[in-house]
């Protein structure tokens, strides 16, 4: 099966930044493992891909690093599936981890356009 | 626990992906997708299912198993830059557990595997409680028999009895312990034969016509030569023609530890044959075949169900026959090589346990101790760690796995000890004709699933304290002080490790005590006779003599026969063998006194004080003179004289027993005629055999020889047989072995509470020198300033030397108050002392006061030569 235009353009993660995006996707409420790849593709327009091979073992990753807490329930279409939600320490780690995220950004964004980044400083 | 949170987590992961597989294919489904390949969309978008859950189950395996091996990596290098320290602790750890897996390969040995030959398993072994008390296991073959029909729980079922057999070959006769068994004793058991076959169900019938028995293999070699056809073989079996069907396998000689047998018939056909069927209908124990039992579990039955079912069926034969089975209940044990219930052997093995675990708990106590003044020393690092952010759990982990490396290296050099340690054991205990016991001592799974229980106690025993001090440490006050003055509090919970190393020490070093001098007491117990140049065999007239006429003269005619060997000095004989117990007299009574006394008795041949060795203090020896139709004499010992004449000579008085008078003709000193145990408190009676002569049976000659005994057996043994071919010989031996029968577990308890003792006292003495020189060297300042305003050498001396001996006074005490309770357990076992012997309690409390003098003594002195200036200048 050929791909289509939309998979082609979908950019695989950098490291380290699905867990940035898993924190960022929770600081709205609970959500379980479908609904965060879901909501982050969307949030992407489409753009970003999360495997799923990648996303269940960063899932539990930050669950046991307690930044997340998981939970059992049932979902919308009355499935059980597993919840997870964002911890008071999870939210700290967002606050510091997205600080760290805009300076990465900002300090590329400086290397791949020099002449701006001198401009504007 | 942990495996079913392991269980847990991964049913969750599994069912979490699961659940994605579900969601994403239900979207692709409302997006117009069949639910097929929807399902396949899915599965594969998610990649290779089991290698993202492995992923998942990574995360939380890795980083626990990191950090265990980062523990025990961590540990090792600590260890090895202690060398001293780590191999003291690894040897002790290892002497520990290697000594109590020896100790335990040699219980498990006895108590829990089957005797060689013996393949069945679940089998069971049916005692008789009697009023509920354990009685002897013997039942009658009635009872058998009911059991058989109404069990369903316990089957097969075998009955077995014993008797002793002269078997007839053309050239000689044997004498050997034989077994009656129910035909299905072989398959029960389940035993191979080495030759042959096992008995037919047809062979067991009361009126089969011809007997057939099997043989050991041991009697196969030594009677028969191992004669390849000996299957279908004719011998005579007490007098009754028989045919050999089977060799049993090599070592196989009955069930339980003890048993001898070398030849086995069937029960009731052998009954039959000697005019013994109405006892195989009496259910009365005293007028029938008794037998002991022992049945298989029937499949898919459990022992509780079995004891279940024969609380009925007791019920009912308790009924069935009021006055035979009054009070008596079937008790259902697992089968044991030792036997049903409790006996001395268990007692013994139980001992040795307890003492072999006590022996541990001190090495623990000792190794605690050297980890707790390294902790000492640590708590320092310790203390840098908490403050830099190390949580409790992972310090308290990180001195756990040290305690594992001890342990586990420990295991590994205690497992090689043990196997080492567990063949010096197997030659310690021997059987009383010097046979090895014959029992697989060697390790199996138990034994090392005993082994890493005790490395995993030891390993909690002896970190638990330093790292409950790490746990509870607050880290600031280490971070300022300099390390001397900080160590107080640890002192107070080594000593008390030091007390409890004590005190165990005086409880086995009181052991050894108690058992070396019961020893000691038998090798120097005066017997009255000589010991040595006598031999004992056992003879029986059964075959030869019907009537107590005969069998007297037949004695007469051995004794006189072998007399005229050369070598042989005395011979006489007697109803029971010397130290073996007495024949039942009944009441002895003075002439004109109606009040009983007890006595031990025994009917002797002539010449019976002059084979023995005993010179008679009065009067003469029975002789060859006091026949059937002369007066009837005795020798009395010097206690019944002393009771019934106080003030008078005995020689030519009167004794009246239930059977008429009895006139004194010697008096002899208390020497050890019927038992070891008390000697000098029995009242012995000697009568003539040949006055009242019992019926034919088993009498035991004594013979006294010059030269030795190994030149003078054969000559016995021929004598008797160029008397009467047809008279048996049984345990022909001296009479140093038949004592050395009785006292083995006095000797073997010693030897192995002496090696466990010493191995104790040394590690307490180690012990006790760490406490006082730990508290020494913290004290040098003290001393130092004590030294410099004037103090005495004596007066420093004396100031440690009180504070060890405060120590060793307490652990004294505790073990003293400990051994009243345990010596009790020991009584039984014990010859000539009391469990609570004065002279051994002293000699104890002797050695552990010096022992402990010593271990004070040493820093003691070295406090004494500090030089003030110096340890002024410290710190």
């Amino acid at each position: 099966m050929a791909k289509n235009d939309s998979d082609l353009n979908r950019i695989e993660l950098l490291q380290g930044t699905l867990d940035l995006l898993i924190l960022q996707t929770l600081r709205w409420g609970t959500q379980h493992g479908y609904g965060i790849s879901q909501a982050i593709r969307a949030g992407s327009n489409e753009v970003l891909q999360v495997e799923t091979g990648s996303l269940y073992p960063a899932l539990h990753r930050l669950e046991k690093r307690k930044w997340i807490k998981a939970e059992w329930k049932m979902s919308a279409n009355n499935q059980r599936a597993k919840y997870y939600k964002l911890t008071p320490a999870g939210r700290k780690q967002l606050a510091s981890e997205q600080t760290r995220w805009s300076r990465v950004v900002e300090a590329i964004g400086a290397l791949m356009q020099p002449q701006r980044g001198e401009a504007e400083s | 626990m942990r495996w079913y949170f392991w269980r847990k987590r991964n049913d969750e992961i599994t069912e979490e992906i699961e659940v994605h597989l579900r969601m994403a294919a239900d979207e692709l489904v409302a997006r117009g997708q069949s639910a097929q390949d929807a399902r396949h969309a899915a599965e594969r978008e998610l990649g290779n299912v089991m290698a993202v859950k492995e992923a998942v189950r990574d995360v939380w395996v890795w980083r626990a198993l990191q950090e265990i091996l980062q523990d025990l990596r961590f540990a090792s290098r600590v260890l090895t830059k202690s060398p001293g320290f780590s191999v003291a602790a690894i040897t002790l750890i290892a002497l520990g557990i290697g000594g109590n897996a020896a100790i335990y390969s040699f219980v498990n040995a006895a108590m829990y595997k089957p005797v060689p030959g013996v393949h069945a398993l679940n089998l069971i072994s049916l005692g008789v409680m009697r009023d509920g008390h354990q009685d002897d296991p013997g039942n009658s073959y009635a009872n058998y028999a009911d059991y058989v029909a109404q069990t369903k729980t316990l089957r097969p079922m075998l009955a077995r009895g014993w008797d002793r057999f002269t078997v007839t070959l053309p050239k000689a006769s044997y004498g050997v312990w034989g077994t009656l068994v129910t035909t299905n004793y072989f398959e029960t058991l389940g035993v191979e034969m080495a030759k042959g076959r096992h008995f037919t169900e047809a062979e067991g019938r009361l009126d089969v016509s011809g007997l057939v028995a099997i043989i050991s293999h041991n009697f196969w070699q030594d009677a028969f030569q191992g004669a390849a056809d000996i299957v279908g073989r004719k011998i005579i079996l007490n007098g009754h023609p028989a045919t050999i069907v089977g060799v049993a396998p090599e070592g196989f000689h009955g069930p339980q530890v003890a048993e001898r047998n070398d030849i086995f018939v069937p029960l009731l056909s052998y009954a039959h044959l000697n005019g013994r069927d109405r006892e195989i209908g009496e259910h009365l124990l005293s007028g029938s075949i008794g037998v002991e039992l022992i049945a298989q579990l029937a499949p898919e039955a459990t022992l509780s169900q079995a004891r279940a079912e024969f609380e009925t069926i007791s019920q009912r034969s308790r009924t069935a026959y009021p006055e035979a089975n009054k009070g008596m209940s079937v008790l259902l044990v697992p089968y044991s090589a030792l036997g049903p219930g409790i006996n001395s052997v268990h007692l013994f093995l139980k001992i040795i346990l307890v003492v072999a675990i006590l022996t541990l708990i001190v090495v623990c106590a000792n190794v605690a101790n050297l980890m707790l003044s390294r902790a000492a020393f640590r708590q320092r690092e310790i203390a840098v760690r908490k403050s830099l952010g190390a949580p409790r759990g992972r310090i308290f982990r990180m001195l756990m796995a040290e305690g594992l490396v001890i342990s586990f290296t420990a295991l590994i050099a205690a497992w090689i000890f043990a196997r080492w340690a567990s063949h010096g054991l197997q030659r310690l205990v021997t059987e009383d004709n010097g046979r090895a016991l014959a029992l697989d001592f060697s390790a199996d799974w138990h034994v090392a699933a005993y082994a890493l229980a005790l490395a995993v106690f030891a390993t909690l025993a002896f970190t638990t304290a330093p790292a409950i001090r790490a746990w509870r440490q607050d880290p600031l006050p280490w971070l300022k002080a300099g390390e001397l003055g900080v160590l107080a509090g640890r002192s107070r919970l080594s000593t008390m490790l030091v007390v409890t190393q004590l005190a165990l020490c005086v409880v086995l070093i009181t052991g050894a005590g108690l058992a070396y001098r019961s020893q000691y007491l038998i090798n120097n117990l005066e017997f009255h006779y000589e010991v040595d140049h006598l031999a004992l065999l056992t003879v029986g007239t059964a075959g030869s003599a019907t009537t107590p006429v005969q069998h007297a003269a037949l004695l007469e005619r051995l004794r006189e026969r072998l007399r005229a060997v050369p070598g042989i000095l005395a011979v006489s004989y007697s109803r029971i063998p010397p130290l073996w117990g007495s024949v039942k007299i009944g009441s002895v009574y003075r002439l004109g006194s109606p009040e009983p006394v007890r006595v031990d008795g025994n009917y002797v041949g002539p010449d019976f004080l002059q084979s023995l060795g005993v010179v008679p203090l009065h009067g003469r020896d029975i002789l060859a003179s006091d026949r059937a139709g002369t007066k009837r004499v005795a020798v009395v010992n010097q206690n019944l004289a002393q009771v019934f004449w106080p003030r008078s000579s005995a020689i030519g008085q009167s004794l009246r027993l239930n059977d008429g008078m009895i006139e004194v003709v010697g008096v002899v000193p208390n020497a050890a005629f019927t038992s070891l145990q008390e000697a000098k408190q029995r009242n012995v009676l000697l009568l003539a055999e040949r006055q009242s002569p019992a019926e034919p049976g088993e009498t035991t000659m004594h013979v006294r020889y010059a030269g030795s005994l190994d030149r003078i057996a054969p000559s016995i043994r021929a004598a008797i047989r160029e008397t009467d071919a047809r008279v048996p010989v049984f345990d022909l031996r001296g009479m140093r072995a038949l004592i050395r029968n009785q006292t083995g577990p006095v000797l073997m308890i010693a030897t192995l509470l002496t090696v466990f003792a010493g191995g104790a006292l040394i590690l307490a003495a180690i012990g006790l020198y760490a406490v006082i020189a730990f508290n020494m060297s913290r004290r040098t300042r003290d001393f130092g300033i004590r030294i410099a305003l004037g103090a005495s050498n004596r007066q420093i001396v004396e100031n440690v030397l009180k504070e060890g001996l405060a120590v060793t006074a307490i652990g004294l005490a505790a073990g003293f108050a400990l051994n009243i309770a345990g010596a009790r357990a020991m009584g039984s076992l014990l010859y000539g002392v009391t469990a609570t012997d004065a002279p051994t309690y002293l000699g104890a409390f002797l050695l552990l006061s010096v022992v402990s003098l010593v271990a004070c003594y040493l820093p003691a002195r070295r406090a004494a030569r500090i030089d003030p200036m110096k340890a002024l200048r410290e710190e």
